[in-house]
């Protein structure tokens, strides 16, 4: 193990590296390109061999990852905002076809205005494609999240390609401290890729021909997807548990919790920002009150059950929303809405309030969280929401 | 691995992951899956100009020319003209599907 300063975009190369990746497709896009250009400097020094490919565009680039991975090679590639969206076609038939792709998104603004910032909803955006969703909170968990990644893709009994999602510009391009695992460490902990079912000249076979064009086979096509999402809850826990005997640093498989358990108050965040929110919740738990924070990691599969169990006895719900969804259920975010859906029926189901915030990259402070934490305790004490939806920090 | 093959059609539990049927062997033909009717022309061949050079057989895309008959198999072919552009001695004229009856 190695301790280095260095960016996200550093830190998910060298998981990359560690995790000996045979093929990397790669079109530029910030703040995705800062991944690209550290693979490629380590590859053209010498300190790993992977064929590196540059793609004409994000289509072609999504294309070529899955085409490798259906061949049986280990593939990285990545995108953000607008250039993710322009991958749509092959982002839908790599999940559809099963190819264990493991991709890094750097959480970018999408289109118009141009932005660099982050915003969640490249990401959230794609959610119900059939890929695996992780948020990361810094560059360390980016490293590790990577990691796992492919064990959990590759997985048998998943199969499905995998999305680190990284906070544009507060994870990919702010320097953090970072321990750089062994590449023994890294061997014990992810086995070889090795697909059944491949393109091999010997043994031919055809994957995603029009098969069924009436309908006869896309039906069961869609369930098996189900249950591979089903099964990857599974896989993502060892793979947890797993990666903590290895490496010494424990994620919870799905939420993490930070001081919920006997909380009137929950915050639910995604991504960087929990850095701050959990920075808020410690202030206003040394004067002693009741709040507490959760972060969502893995966003597919949806950690519903989980929700569910530590929010059962809360009082009052606040959704930090980091996206948009245009004429959404109560004008509310993605996450809140998946939510709200998720603890739907709970016999004392609290009220809920969504605070759309950072936007466009804008910074969500200690003080944002606190004013939000402020808002839930007054909803906590009426048992009802004055307003479902805040926009916080808007120019009014 | 039948899938696809077979009746009654596979459960979801039988299918292999990822849309993954078994390739039909070079030169056979896939059952299951006939183009036919996706043609609005067909390739009709002048016996007496062919001569046999196998250049459509060649050509096609969907290895729909008979090797020995040198005529299209209407159940695969689906009348993109290929043959008929590229035959040497002009002997394949590509016809309106409106020209035939039904079955014909």
């Amino acid at each position: 193990m190695t301790k280095q300063v260095a960016t996200g975009v550093v830190a998910i190369a060298n998981a990359v590296k560690l995790a000996d990746v045979d093929v990397i497709t790669a079109y530029p896009i910030r703040p995705y390109t800062g991944v690209m250009n550290e693979l490629a400097r380590m590859i053209a020094e010498g300190e790993f061999d992977a064929e590196y490919i540059i793609s004409d565009c994000e289509h072609s680039q999504f294309e070529m990852a899955k085409h490798a991975s259906m061949a049986g090679a280990r593939v990285f590639t990545g995108s953000a905002g607008i250039g993710f969206a322009y991958a749509y076609e092959p982002i839908v038939v790599t999940a559809s076809d099963r190819a264990p792709v493991v991709a890094m998104l750097g959480d970018r603004t999408l289109d118009d205005p141009g932005c660099f910032g982050v915003e969640h909803t490249d990401a959230l955006a794609d959610r119900d494609l059939g890929w695996i969703e992780f948020f990361a909170e810094d560059a360390q968990e980016a490293l590790d999240t990577t990691l796992m990644a492919y064990r959990i893709a590759e997985d048998e009994r998943v199969l499905l390609p995998t999305l680190v999602c990284c906070d544009g510009h507060f994870i990919t391009h702010v320097y953090r401290t970072i321990e750089i695992p062994d590449s023994g460490q890294v061997k014990s902990f992810l086995p070889p890729y090795n697909r059944k079912y491949r393109l091999d000249p010997d043994n031919p076979i055809s994957i995603a021909p029009q098969v069924g064009s009436s309908g006869e086979h896309a039906y069961e096509f869609r369930k098996q997807m189900v249950e591979a999402m089903v099964a990857a809850r599974r896989v993502i826990s060892e793979a947890c548990e797993s990666f903590s005997k290895i490496f010494g640093r424990k994620y919870p498989p799905f939420v993490e919790e930070y001081m919920v358990r006997d909380a009137d108050v929950v915050l639910i965040t995604l991504g960087n920002m929990s850095m701050n929110a959990r920075e808020a919740v410690r202030q206003l738990r040394a004067k002693g009150e009741k709040v507490g924070l959760i972060r969502i990691r893995t966003y597919r599969p949806f950690p519903d059950v989980e929700l569910r169990e530590a929010l059962m006895d809360a009082k009052a719900i606040g959704v930090v929303d980091c996206n948009f969804s245009y004429g959404s259920p109560l004008g509310g975010g993605i996450v809140f809405n998946d939510v709200r859906s998720a603890l739907y029926g709970l016999p004392r189901a609290p009220p809920m309030v969504d605070f759309f915030a950072g936007l466009g990259g804008r910074e969500v402070a200690v003080e944002d969280l606190l004013g939000m934490l402020r808002v839930l305790r007054n909803t906590a004490r009426t048992g009802k929401a004055e307003k479902n939806v805040y926009w916080i920090g808007l120019r009014e | 691995m039948s899938f696809g093959l077979k009746k009654p059609l596979p459960t979801w539990k039988e299918m292999p992951p990822g849309v993954v049927v078994p390739a039909v062997p070079s030169g056979g033909k896939n059952v299951w899956y006939k183009t036919g009717n996706w043609r609005s022309q067909r390739p009709i061949v002048d016996k007496k100009r062919c001569t046999k050079c196998k250049v459509c057989w060649l050509y096609c895309p969907d290895s729909a020319i008979q090797y020995e008959l040198f005529e299209a198999d209407l159940e695969y072919c689906k009348g993109c003209g290929i043959c008929a552009r590229e035959c040497p001695v002009k002997a394949i004229t590509m016809v309106s599907e409106m020209r035939f009856r039904p079955g014909e």
